[in-house]
């Protein structure tokens, strides 16, 4: 087992290298780093040599007791602060009022809360490790330096913007309620009524009004080949938080974390109604289904498992056109939709009966489909398959539909069905031959034919060699021509 | 001579005042120009030493939106107490341990926070390189959940272990303790994570007791 772990532990070290390493963050680091002069001057002299004396003896016994009378006679203060124009600091939390010019407010770990004219605030709580500040109304501009054990939170209205050290803007308008957030460096965790939390981070903006909610109810989904590219999670595939300035008039499109209003809010706002009789496939097929019996023929477009009917060749049945208007009493989108467009498909799957399961495979997306069908794989739920041959079947010709061809080849040689993962494998690279799992497709291939003793052993190995002669596979291809 | 050994031989002065040119410094010179202050300590450290501290971050929290903190707390550490690094040859494992008290810190935050809060982790998709594979992000996502249910200590065990790669004295040098005690936590770990990805994450746990295949997990 442990060898087994090591395995695993060497492929998830190259997933996160390939995933995850970043150089803007270490440029934004060391930008950080440079500017903060504190952190650059506190870089100590070297080390003295060690020198024994009683002189230093005591010196070093009477620091101690210091360091000990210090450490049993306090705790970290709470932070004070300072309105420019005031004589004293304070601590307690009464208004600060901004009238025709900006007024700053000045905190003792040095953050700094800018008031724009017309603006009212107050400082909520503060302890030792930051302070929190309530925007009553207006725009403040905010500059927290970072720390390591930094907690400070700007409160607008139901809106929680939580800092660890950054610069930001946020504008709060309690009569609209409508609430602007512009990060400039860093990133913050922004909370609201209506959406789960999340990070924004430097150069993106976040605007939220309930017209805007209202509207970006009303926006279609992405339209299915941009979905179907099965890269839609960076920011510039969350609009709402693309760097667009605050003062935007457009309305914000629907970022993947919006979730309908709770019923209390002021406004009633619009729910998008599920398609009108949406095309029931045949019932999704048992993931030993899905994978063995799909066989694609070698030559010519893969059959597709699930039969579409005439509908689907319209790709995303639930981005048809829409009322300008919907009645309020349509029926409730179904919380398991909800969940796909969060992205939550473990939880949406344990949602999805025998009624919601055709419902859903219709009316999912591409990357949703590739997100259920994942979470089908990590529950050992055997719907996962039938995710991936619908997903096939509606958006043939897509970069995700050749994605689910690897997949069904993956679920297959686990299952040791060699024959099919060797089809589902031939299908994959010959509708991506250049894809983004090509180099991995063609080597598994390899060991697909050893397994059946196949006669295209030879020729792929030799094709694997000369495209990828250090790729992991190399050592087996190399292996199969002796 | 390589072009790295004459950057080597150039005065330390005229390196700083030509900042584009980063020289691949040996850690003695690389401590004593940050300890001492000089200008471009902090580029040159951070050039040796960001990618992987970067690395190492991950490699045990994995994606983490707090990461460019995280990174940056390791770094504001490492120069505020570097003057009492007497062993510039020590450079790295300092700053291994260093980040390991970082992660285990934000560890015991987190754990504490979600314990308190059922605070939700972010999808690994919001982090992802928009390159990445489903796949890949999907591997890192399965993996990654399973940790999360673990201790923090136990975690890191087996983070530095299997992920990072180190031997079990790297590991227990990195995160302080004796080897003894390392052994017990990898062991628990190794417990914890086989007995949760059975119960949680049945594809994972079959391939886990499997053959080796496809060079792997993916």
């Amino acid at each position: 087992m442990t060898t087994r772990l090591e395995e695993l532990g060497t492929d998830v070290a190259s997933a996160i290298d390939e995933a995850l390493v970043d150089t803007a963050r270490r440029n934004a680091v060391l930008k950080r780093l440079k500017a903060d002069e504190r952190v650059v001057r506190t870089s100590t002299s070297p080390p003295r040599a060690r020198t024994v004396s009683w002189a230093a003896g005591i010196g070093f016994a009477a620091a101690a007791a210091a360091v000990l009378f210090v450490w049993l006679g306090s705790t970290p203060a709470p932070l004070t602060y300072a309105v420019a124009g005031e004589g004293l600091p304070r601590t307690d939390d009464a208004p600060i009022l901004a009238a025709k010019s900006a007024v700053d407010v000045r905190f003792s770990d040095a953050s700094i809360v800018r008031l724009s004219p017309g603006s009212r605030a107050h400082v909520e709580q503060l302890d030792s490790r930051g302070a929190s500040v309530a925007l009553d109304q207006g725009t403040v501009a905010v500059n927290v330096p970072h720390r390591a054990e930094t907690r400070w939170e700007v409160r607008a209205g139901p809106y929680r913007v939580r800092v660890t050290g950054t610069r930001f803007h946020v504008d709060w308008d309690p009569t609209e309620r409508r609430f602007g957030l512009r990060v400039t460096e860093g990133s913050v965790r922004l909370t609201g009524p209506d959406m789960v939390e999340r990070t924004v981070r430097g150069g993106e903006s976040v605007d939220r009004s309930p017209e805007e909610r209202e509207a970006s109810a009303a926006v279609d989904p992405p339209a299915p080949e941009d979905e179907a590219s099965g890269e839609g999670t960076t920011a510039a595939a969350h609009p709402s938080t693309s760097g667009r300035p605050s003062s935007s008039g457009a309305p914000a499109p629907l970022p993947p974390s919006w979730r309908p209003p709770e019923p209390s809010s002021s406004k009633p706002l619009r729910v998008r109604p599920p398609p009108k009789a949406p095309p029931t496939p045949a019932s999704p097929l048992p993931i030993e289904k899905a994978a063995d019996d799909a066989r694609p023929p070698a030559a010519s477009p893969p059959a597709e498992v699930l039969v579409a009917p005439e509908s689907a060749a319209t790709p995303e049945p639930a981005s048809a056109p829409e009322p300008a208007a919907a009645p309020e009493n349509e029926p409730e989108e179904p919380e398991w939709s909800a969940l796909l467009r969060n992205g939550e498909y473990e939880m949406a799957l344990r949602r999805l009966d025998g009624s919601a399961i055709s419902d859903a495979t219709w009316r999912a997306t591409a990357t949703q489909l590739l997100g259920l069908g994942a979470a089908a794989r990590r529950l050992g739920d055997p719907r996962a398959g039938s995710f991936y041959a619908a997903l096939r079947s509606r958006f043939p010709g897509s970069d995700s539909s050749a994605d689910a061809a690897f997949m069904l080849a993956r679920m297959s040689f686990h299952r040791r069905s060699y024959a099919s993962a060797a089809t589902w494998l031939e299908t994959y690279l010959r509708e991506r031959p250049e894809g983004r799992f090509a180099r991995d497709a063609s080597g598994r291939l390899i060991e697909v034919y050893r397994e059946l003793d196949d006669p295209r052993l030879e020729d792929t190995a030799r094709g694997y060699l000369a495209r990828h002669p250090n790729g992991p596979h190399a050592a087996l291809a190399r292996e199969a021509l002796q | 001579m390589s072009f790295s050994e004459r950057l080597s031989l150039l005065d330390l002065d005229y390196v700083e005042e030509h900042t584009e040119i980063r020289p691949v410094l040996d850690a003695t010179r690389l401590v004593r120009m940050v300890q001492e202050g000089r200008v471009g300590g902090t580029d040159a450290l951070f050039d040796a030493y960001g990618k992987y501290v970067e690395r190492l971050l991950l490699r045990v929290l994995g994606p983490d939106p707090e990461l460019e903190d995280l990174l940056h707390d390791v770094f504001a550490e490492a120069l505020s107490s570097i003057g009492r690094l007497r062993d510039p040859e020590k450079l790295k494992p300092w700053l291994t341990r260093l980040t390991v008290n970082v992660a285990r810190r934000a560890l015991r935050t987190r754990s504490r926070r979600r314990a308190l809060l059922f605070v939700s982790s972010e999808p690994t998709s919001e982090h992802a390189s928009p390159s990445a594979s489903p796949e890949v992000v999907d591997l890192i996502e399965r993996v990654f959940d399973i940790l999360g249910s673990l201790r923090p200590n136990h975690r890191l065990a087996f983070s530095l272990r299997y992920i990072e790669g180190m031997t079990l004295p790297e590991g227990a040098e990195a995160v302080g303790v004796s080897l003894a005690t390392y052994k017990r936590w990898l062991n628990a770990a190794n417990r914890g994570f086989v007995s949760r990805a059975k119960k949680s994450d049945r594809a994972l746990y079959d391939q886990l007791l499997s053959t080796s295949r496809w060079g792997g997990f993916r």
